[in-house]
């Protein structure tokens, strides 16, 4: 009995990093919301440069990272940079040629 | 004590090898969703939803139908991959000549290896259906949908495929007897 408990802790740590191992697998995927309204409405959307063929009022689901929206057409704003977290959602309302970000 | 020095080695190795399926899982998972999310992954226009003032950003009902089919091809394959280890393990405790032959043993591994790998997958599809039910938007037609589905069907296959020979093997072994 004795003889084989150091051999039985030893598998112990393997335990744990396997198990910490499948724990870490078995996530949600980490995505972010970003909803771009602009007043008044039909304004083209772009993100980090890139035409997205979709006009405000919209809502983009994101991987967590650094954005540059700017609008064009029925609404004018200046572009503007959003940092995105995992889980989070962020607004932005492009009124009077000002963002409102919340 | 060689008996002992055996079995050691034995649930080493085993402990080893999990490890490193858990290894190899996680850096095919880990590509896979880099591959799969970065920067915008879907978007939905809020002006068709006008009007509702409850809840603005309301899911299309054509996508609500496809995550609904999603969500139940997922739960039916883990139903059919836990129904192949149980399958698996009556088998196994029925055997009639003891130990089986080492090509008879790799089948069972292989078995119970690819059905707990689909299960495991069909818990990342399940996953990726809360994560995308929770952003309103689903899309079957994503990377970040269809590789957690195939993954969870391509293993079920496998495991389906060893099956068929450990119970092929079982079988002609019990005629011949």
């Amino acid at each position: 009995m004795s003889r084989h408990a150091p051999r039985a802790r030893a598998s112990l740590p393997i335990l744990v990093i396997l198990l910490s191992t499948v724990a870490t697998l078995s996530q949600m995927p980490s995505l972010a919301r970003l909803i771009v309204q602009s007043n008044p409405r039909g304004a083209q959307i772009s993100v980090n440069g890139k035409q997205t063929g979709q006009t405000t009022n919209a809502m983009f689901v994101v991987a967590p990272g650094d954005y540059t929206v700017s609008l064009s057409g029925a609404a004018k704003c200046p572009d503007q940079n959003v940092s995105l977290h995992s889980g989070q959602t962020i607004t932005m309302i492009c009124t009077n040629e000002n963002w409102t970000v919340h | 004590m060689r008996s002992s020095s055996r079995l050691w080695t034995s649930r080493r190795n085993f402990y080893l090898s999990a490890l490193t399926i858990a290894a190899a899982v996680a850096i095919f998972q880990f590509c896979m969703e880099r591959a799969s999310y970065h920067g915008i992954v879907s978007s939905i226009s809020l002006n068709q939803s006008e009007g509702n003032s409850n809840n603005p950003y309301q899911f299309p009902k054509t996508e609500e139908k496809a995550l609904d089919t999603y969500s139940t091809m997922s739960g039916l394959l883990t139903t059919l991959a836990t129904a192949l280890l149980g399958a698996l393990g009556y088998l196994l405790i029925n055997q009639r000549n003891g130990s089986p032959d080492q090509h008879h043993g790799l089948s069972a591994v292989g078995t119970a290896l690819f059905a707990v790998l689909s299960i495991y997958f069909g818990y990342v599809s399940h996953l990726t259906a809360l994560s995308f039910s929770y952003n309103n938007l689903f899309n079957p037609d994503l990377l970040g949908v269809k590789w957690p589905s195939r993954s969870q069907f391509y293993t079920l296959l496998l495991a389906a495929f060893f099956f068929a020979d450990f119970s092929f093997h079982e079988f002609s072994r019990e005629s011949s007897e």
